[in-house]
């Protein structure tokens, strides 16, 4: 099987704290791959780094069989790795289809009918009715959504959602994860940070769990959740899922 | 509510509808000014579309890519002395060395963009009316530009125009009119292309553009350089019309800088229509000023804090959001009625 994504040694460094610390990962085409860990353990740092945000400190990330590691993040988004942000960064002044033709005319979509797809792309992710609106005057969870949707029309081979389903309704989460799963299905790779475990192992194959920068444990998400470190991690941190 | 009118409504608007004549007649009675206008109203109007135009580039620069320039100035002057040299020296006919001026000036604004753009946010502010006052102590050291006190331009070169006076003006009016519906147009035909969505990209969010594929310090620097083109050929126009260059009035931070600043954050940042708004304000109330002397200064600078404080938008900004105005449309609309078939 074909990598699409591998970090070696990846290391990131704000003056003595360490938010990445030798992370290396390989992850299959195709593979959905779920990031587990609490608050501030680095898992959007590390998004940071495979999308080209922020520059890695040493290490490499290998993307769809090349070094990317200098590149930059659109650099990056044009050879297919494509991110929704945790905190949601519409274009505001933009209606909601704009927004997505920006992803679709710059992304890595080549060529192609734009306003088909941003149509499609509209549709499957429930925005359709509000494609003319400012997107400024969209709701969180719209909001939420557009990071979805924009994301796709900027044409992923690889996509990496950063908490999406938070705040979602148990019947909004089910519909996400059905959307998500079909986006898998149609062969892009996902990597998926959430804190709604049931929703993410939904949907991935394959779980990494980070603390401190660092990764703590990896494997199907079933085993990785049995695992009494993952345990004591997450003991007391679960506001999101069962706590309540 | 308005705020969630969708664009193709908005466009339809009867407000809007109006506007749009009202624009398109202003400019119609500009295309035919010499003959109706006398020779103080030209020469005002001339000044108007030259601030259009300046105004039209810094809106560009820090509406839409985010990069506050106060050393514009920069540009103007350049403009101004190249194409005096190029006129006087090269032999270049007055009318090639506009347009050449501006080419020039773009090839100069390659480095020292380069330099500006190492520098971000404020750096990048103060770095550009450093370069600007660089340019200015240079203009002052070259001796046959005449230095520090200046030079005019030979009576043979502002002849070879066109031999009356009044032919003259014609030629002049009408160059200023160029200059001026040319940089509304250029901006709003960017505006309404692909490069038009990465710019609005940016200024919405400069992270999210960047992570939807757009290059967006390329696409920037690509802007400096335009506006500093079309800067420079406002400049050399300018000092074509006063006839005469020096360092100071050349590189003024006051006149090309801080006055293009109070237009469009009065008329509104970000916006095509701001510029316009601003243009009208300013110079309404200069002539209502005129006499005011230092007074007339301080009511502008109360009036920019002032805008500032109650909507920082700006006039336009403000008016468009709260009608749904729009003038120059620059949106792309989907068509969201279902198709007839059914499955």
């Amino acid at each position: 099987m074909t990598a699409i994504l591998t970090l070696t040694g990846v290391n990131k460094s704000f003056g003595a704290l360490k938010v990445a610390d030798d992370v290396t990962f390989e992850m299959p085409a195709g593979q959905a791959l779920g990031i587990i860990g609490p608050n501030g353990a680095g898992k959007s740092t590390l998004f940071n780094l495979i999308g080209g945000t922020l520059p890695v400190s040493s290490g490499t990330v290998v993307f769809d069989g090349a070094d990317v590691t200098g590149l930059s993040a659109s650099e990056r988004c044009r050879r297919g790795i494509s991110r929704s942000f945790q905190i949601p960064h519409p274009f505001v002044g933009m209606s909601v289809y704009e927004n997505l033709l920006v992803a679709s005319s710059f992304g890595n979509s080549g060529h192609h009918d734009a306003r088909a797809e941003c149509r499609d792309i509209l549709d499957r992710t429930g925005l359709l009715p509000l494609a003319n609106r400012p997107a400024g005057s969209l709701t969180l969870l719209q909001r939420k959504r557009l990071e979805l949707a924009r994301a796709l029309a900027s044409g992923p081979k690889l996509l990496l959602l950063d908490e999406i389903a938070g705040g979602l309704t148990e019947a909004e989460c089910h519909d996400l994860v059905g959307t998500i799963n079909a986006i898998k299905a149609g062969g892009v790779s996902i990597i998926w940070i959430e804190h709604i475990v049931h929703a993410l192992t939904a949907v991935v194959e394959r779980l990494i769990v980070i603390d401190f920068g660092k990764i703590v444990a990896e494997g199907a998400p079933a085993t990785v959740m049995k695992d009494p470190l993952v345990q004591e991690i997450y003991m007391g941190i679960e506001v999101d899922d069962d706590a309540a | 509510m308005t705020t969630l009118t969708a664009s193709s409504a908005r466009n339809a608007k009867p407000i809007n509808f109006v506007l749009r004549l009202a624009l398109g007649l202003a400019v119609l009675a500009l295309a035919v000014a010499p003959m109706w206008a006398g020779r103080a109203e030209l020469r005002l109007m001339m000044e108007v579309l030259s601030y259009l135009a300046l105004a039209q580039m810094w809106n560009l620069l820090a509406g839409y890519s985010g990069l506050i320039s106060v050393g514009q100035q920069a540009y103007v002057g350049l403009g101004g002395y190249l194409f005096f040299a190029l006129a006087m020296f090269a032999g270049v006919p007055v009318l090639a060395a506009l347009p050449l001026a501006a080419v020039v000036t773009a090839l100069i604004a390659l480095p020292s963009g380069w330099v500006a753009f190492r520098l971000q946010g404020a750096y990048f502010a103060i770095g550009t009316w450093v370069i600007a006052e660089v340019f200015r102590l240079t203009a002052a050291q070259v001796g046959a530009l005449g230095g520090g006190s200046g030079i005019s331009l030979p009576v043979a070169l502002a002849q070879s125009i066109a031999e009356s006076r009044d032919g003259r003006e014609t030629v002049m009016y009408y160059l200023a009119f160029v200059i001026g519906i040319a940089s509304v147009a250029m901006v709003w035909g960017l505006l309404r292309s692909k490069w038009g969505l990465a710019l609005t990209a940016i200024r919405d969010s400069e992270p999210a553009a960047e992570a939807v594929g757009v290059a967006t310090r390329r696409v920037k620097f690509l802007i400096y350089i335009v506006t500093a083109m079309f800067t420079g050929l406002t400049g050399a126009f300018i000092f074509l019309q006063k006839l005469r260059i020096t360092p100071d009035a050349a590189f003024s931070v006051n006149d090309w800088t801080a006055f293009v600043i109070f237009i469009v954050v009065i008329g509104g940042l970000g916006t095509i229509e701001g510029p316009i708004v601003g243009v009208i304000v300013f110079f309404a109330l200069r002539e209502i000023a005129a006499d005011w002397g230092t007074w007339y200064l301080i009511m502008m600078g109360a009036i920019a804090i002032a805008v500032m404080l109650v909507d920082k938008r700006g006039i336009w900004g403000a008016l468009r959001t709260r009608y749904g105005l729009s003038i120059l449309p620059v949106g792309f609309v989907l068509d969201i009625t279902p198709p007839a078939r059914k499955d």
